[in-house]
């Protein structure tokens, strides 16, 4: 991979003596960042143009070159984009956090409006601190810094100290914990009100599956794995003191039923399945192509739209209230939830592929999981069980270019696609149901009749030299098989656990799952130590 | 702070009358992986933790809750990791809090309470444990698993052994059961025995059953209500407590009113009936902010009414007044 990087950057005996100065003045601190991108930029085989020294006074706009002819200094930030677009490789554009948000409103809205959803043009705006890249990330910058990425000197230096071994061990780096699974959350739990944006039924049409859209108004972090408390009765401040009762503001068909049917009390915990960010296209992950090493010092804005998908039980209360929903209605939700699984530790291994397992709704929070890999670059392969094909079809929510009419869509196989897995070689669909043949169009490797865990062990048994990490989620019995096959291969797994859940935070000990800790059971609580667990983890025999 | 909302039990000062209620606010630092941790922690007045007991224990089997009309069956079973542990892991933790700290205990025999309050003497090298709270509902391996509290004798029994160990250096909550004829009664033992407050209620007895399958729900088949459907007998339990007990009447032994709370008018349903200080416990999973709802509500009232809790206690057993309501 070859990339273009523009910066703000002076030749390299310059910002040397610059760096001597250390961080005491705004000029200094810009030579300082780029002798620190210089030394990842070499790592990444990155080709550099150099900007002006004007640069360092502010004068973003004006680019000059040293490699690439073309720009020049008197042309306007217009023209030298048009120029980077002609160029086939893609252009990394870094710019400082501290250099105005005028300036770079002007600079990313350019980049953005000639980049045309190609992702060819990545503007990277550099933090002096992590308070500052927070701010940054809330979304109503979204609009200020218009798709771009955020990124500060320390996650810089990390990164080189980690792959380069350089001597940068005056720069404070921050200390990041061992584990994959911790409690670092980026945001901590909190009750949000959501606004629903669509509720979706999916599949044939005694539709059991629904697809829920929300905004929050605070964006907010979640990481894969984690999960959602929502309280599936809309009302607005439902539960706020100064209401006698839950029950006095219950929508009246409800009341009505109200001696004789049940109504939530609690709220209900789901999986995120996907997330949006502003300005990014739906399909950005199978656009977006940085490189892993990059990615990994890199932050999107906090998303501040979410999906979930949820299943209908037979004689499920909540799940039930949850269809009644509709745009405009507000709920309120505990997020974000559970352990944090470290993905950027995670990808710094060299895996071949990345696996997910999953069966029924089960794979809706592996959905969000691809996601978040795929931004890294990880390839991951798909493996999914589901009832039959018509299962999979919802009407989609209106695109522009369909003002009035939904588009079809397909539940799982669209957005895995959107995030850059290819439909015939990356996405195994076992259908447990027989069904037409003819629809199938995309999907090669299609397995009618088996449950998933048949076709994932066959794959598994023709690629056992490969590095995998598996992620699964599904019935109980369904991840018990997947446990199963991946010990045979020796596949380090993890599964999403799924339990009755009342507070959602750990301290009421009812969400607990059969665990094993140096030869030791345990009961672990999955809203607390999980719900990603690891496999060889879980008592699998109680 | 806010002196019109400052209580005491015994000799530990409460700067609100808003306590969490064992095992639904955890043991550790749960808390502090909440948004909005500071506010909950500033309307606290002290924090109740967990059923702790000697030894390690896993609990019942799942399922281990199930949502009823307006509240909660329970059957957790107590699971928790033991006192050492206890100390070693959780404590520390707790600390952060910057609140007294009141020790939830529970244990199969007499001597076990016993044993178990030494240890929490021995182990409170920093007195961050300011009082033990004694869950008398477990059950009493001895008499066959039925529950301590509903035998006033062995209640007394166990607030004296408690007593003999700690002596003054902890307060002693008693915390009664609602699954007995007469509670006042088995107050009235808990005070003989030298307790320095009681606490109720404790979860009410019940199940349910799957019409489908015919089966009962929780693992462990019966299990414990709690939520906004048991309030009106915590209420009902409290004021008779109050007014059958002279210490009670007196307000030399204060109680603690526990049971279904889940707004700042059924805090002081609680208060009027006797209780000085209010636990909250399964309403917190629904309404994330209760504590510092409850405490803001709390504040106007009391500012808008001109009152102080201290004087609100107990009030419906005297005249009818006027108030703004909350
Ligand atoms: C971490 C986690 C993530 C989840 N993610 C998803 C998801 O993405 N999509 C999805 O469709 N479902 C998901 N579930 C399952 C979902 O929470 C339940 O299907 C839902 O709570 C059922 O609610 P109900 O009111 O319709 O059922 P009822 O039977 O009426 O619920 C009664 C009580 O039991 C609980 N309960 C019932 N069934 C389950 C179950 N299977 N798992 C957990 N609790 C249950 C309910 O939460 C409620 O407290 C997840 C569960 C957990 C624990
Ligand atoms: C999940 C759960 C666990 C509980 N664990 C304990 C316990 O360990 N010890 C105890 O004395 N009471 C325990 N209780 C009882 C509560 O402290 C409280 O007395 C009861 O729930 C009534 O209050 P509430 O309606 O506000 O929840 C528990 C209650 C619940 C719901
Ligand atoms: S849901 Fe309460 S501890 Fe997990």
């Amino acid at each position: 991979m070859q990339y273009n990087l523009l910066a703000n950057y002076t030749n390299d005996k310059e910002f040397k003596a610059l760096v001597r100065k250390k961080l005491s003045n705004i000029k200094s601190y810009n030579a300082f960042c780029f002798a620190v991108l210089n030394i990842l930029i070499r790592k990444l085989d990155i080709k550099t143009c150099y900007l002006n020294k004007k640069c360092f006074d502010e004068s973003l706009l004006s680019f000059k070159t040293d490699g690439h002819s073309s720009l020049t200094e008197d042309k306007t930030v217009t023209e030298n984009c048009a120029f980077l677009l002609k160029n086939k490789t893609t252009n990394l554009i870094f710019s400082f956090g501290h250099q105005g948000a005028e300036n770079l409103q002007n600079l990313s809205n350019h980049i953005y409006s000639l980049d045309n959803n190609t992702f060819k043009n990545i503007h990277i705006v550099l933090f002096k601190s992590s308070e500052e890249l927070d701010k940054a990330r809330q979304v109503n910058k979204a609009t200020v810094y218009k798709r771009s990425f955020f990124t500060t000197c320390y996650d810089i230096c990390e990164k080189i100290i980690e792959t380069n071994k350089v001597d940068v061990k005056k720069i404070p780096s921050k200390k990041r914990n061992s584990t994959l699974l911790s409690d670092k959350r980026r945001d901590l739990a909190g009750l949000h009100m959501v606004e629903i944006m669509d509720n979706i039924p999916v599949g044939k049409e005694d539709s059991k599956l629904y697809k829920l859209i929300f905004k929050t108004k605070e964006p907010l972090d979640i990481m894969p794995g984690q999960f959602v408390m929502i309280s599936t009765l809309k009302e607005k401040n439902r539960f706020k003191s100064k209401t006698i009762q839950s029950i006095s503001k219950v929508k009246p068909d409800i009341h009505n039923d109200l001696q004789t049917k049940q109504i939530s009390y609690l709220k209900r915990p789901f999986g995120i399945y996907r997330t949006y960010y502003e300005n990014f296209s739906d399909d950005y992950g199978s656009k977006l192509n940085i490189e892993k090493e990059l990615a990994a010092i890199l932050y999107t804005v906090k998303p501040n739209r979410f999906e979930i998908v949820y299943k209908v039980l037979d004689r499920g209360v909540g799940t039930n209230e949850l269809t009644r929903l509709v745009k405009g209605d507000k709920v309120e939700m505990l997020a974000p939830l559970g352990k944090v699984f470290d993905v950027r530790k995670f990808v710094k291994e060299e895996w071949d592929e990345i696996h997910i397992v999953g069966g029924g709704v089960g794979i809706a929070p592996l959905i969000y999981l691809v996601q978040v890999l795929r931004f890294y670059n990880i390839k991951v392969k798909a493996f999914i069980g589901i009832e039959d094909y018509k299962s999979l079809i919802y009407k989609a929510g209106r695109t522009k270019s369909h003002e009035n009419t939904r588009r079809n869509a397909r539940i799982y196989i669209d957005d895995l696609k959107y995030f850059g897995l290819s439909e015939s070689s990356d996405i195994y669909v076992s259908f447990l149901c027989d069904t037409d043949a003819v629809q199938f169009k995309g999907i090669k490797n299609v397995f009618k009749g088996s449950l998933v865990t048949e076709p994932y062990s066959e794959y598994l048994r023709k690629h056992n030299h490969l590095k995998i990490n598996t992620f699964t989620c599904g019935p109980f019995a369904m991840m018990q098989k997947v446990h199963t096959v991946t010990a045979q291969f020796n596949i380090k797994t993890y599964v999403l656990m799924e339990k009755r859940m009342a507070c959602g935070i750990g301290v009421c000990f009812s969400c607990v799952c059969k665990t094993i800790e140096n030869g030791e059971n345990h009961n672990s609580r999955v809203c607390m130590e999980g719900p990603i667990i690891e496999s060889k983890q879980i008592n699998w025999n109680e | 702070m806010n002196k019109n909302l400052r209580v005491r039990i015994k000799n530990v000062v409460l700067k609100t009358p808003l306590l969490t209620s064992s095992g639904t606010s955890g043991s550790r630092d749960e808390i502090n992986l909440m948004q909005n941790r500071n506010k909950i922690l500033a309307s606290l007045g002290a924090f109740v933790t967990k059923g702790v007991s000697i030894n390690e224990s896993l609990g019942n089997k799942e399922p281990r809750i199930v949502e009823v009309r307006s509240g909660i069956l329970n059957s957790i079973g107590l699971q928790n990791k033991g006192v050492r542990k206890f100390f070693e892991e959780d404590v520390p933790e707790l600390r952060k809090y910057e609140l007294p700290v009141v020790v939830n205990i529970s244990a199969s025999s007499v001597s076990e309470f016993g044993e178990l309050s030494e240890r929490i003497l021995n182990y409170n090298t920093h007195s961050i444990i300011k009082g033990i709270e004694i869950n008398v509902s477990c059950p009493n391996i001895k008499k066959g698993g039925a529950a301590f509290g509903a035998d006033p004798l062995l209640v007394e029994q166990v607030v004296k052994e408690v007593k003999s160990k700690v002596h003054d250096s902890l307060c002693i909550i008693t915390k009664l059961s609602p699954n007995v004829t007469d509670i006042t009664q088995i107050g009235k033992a808990a005070i003989n025995g030298g307790t320095d407050a009681l606490s109720m209620i404790n979860t009410l007895r019940g199940m349910a059953i799957d019409v489908h399958s015919g089966m009962p729900v929780l693992g462990n088949q019966i299990g414990g209500l709690s939520g906004p459907c048991i309030k009106p007998v915590g209420v009902y339990m409290v004021f008779e407590c109050f007014r059958k007990i002279p210490e009670c009447s007196r307000k030399e032994i204060p109680i603690v009113g526990i049971g279904g709370i889940s707004n700042c008018s059924d805090a002081l349903e609680y208060i009027l009936a006797g209780a000085t200080a209010v636990g909250i416990g399964t309403q917190w999973f629904i309404n994330n902010t209760i504590f510092e709802d409850i405490h803001k509500d709390l504040a106007t009232y009391l500012r808008k009414n001109n009152e102080t809790i201290e004087n609100l206690i107990g009030k419906a057993h005297g005249h009818s007044f006027k108030k703004n309501p909350c």
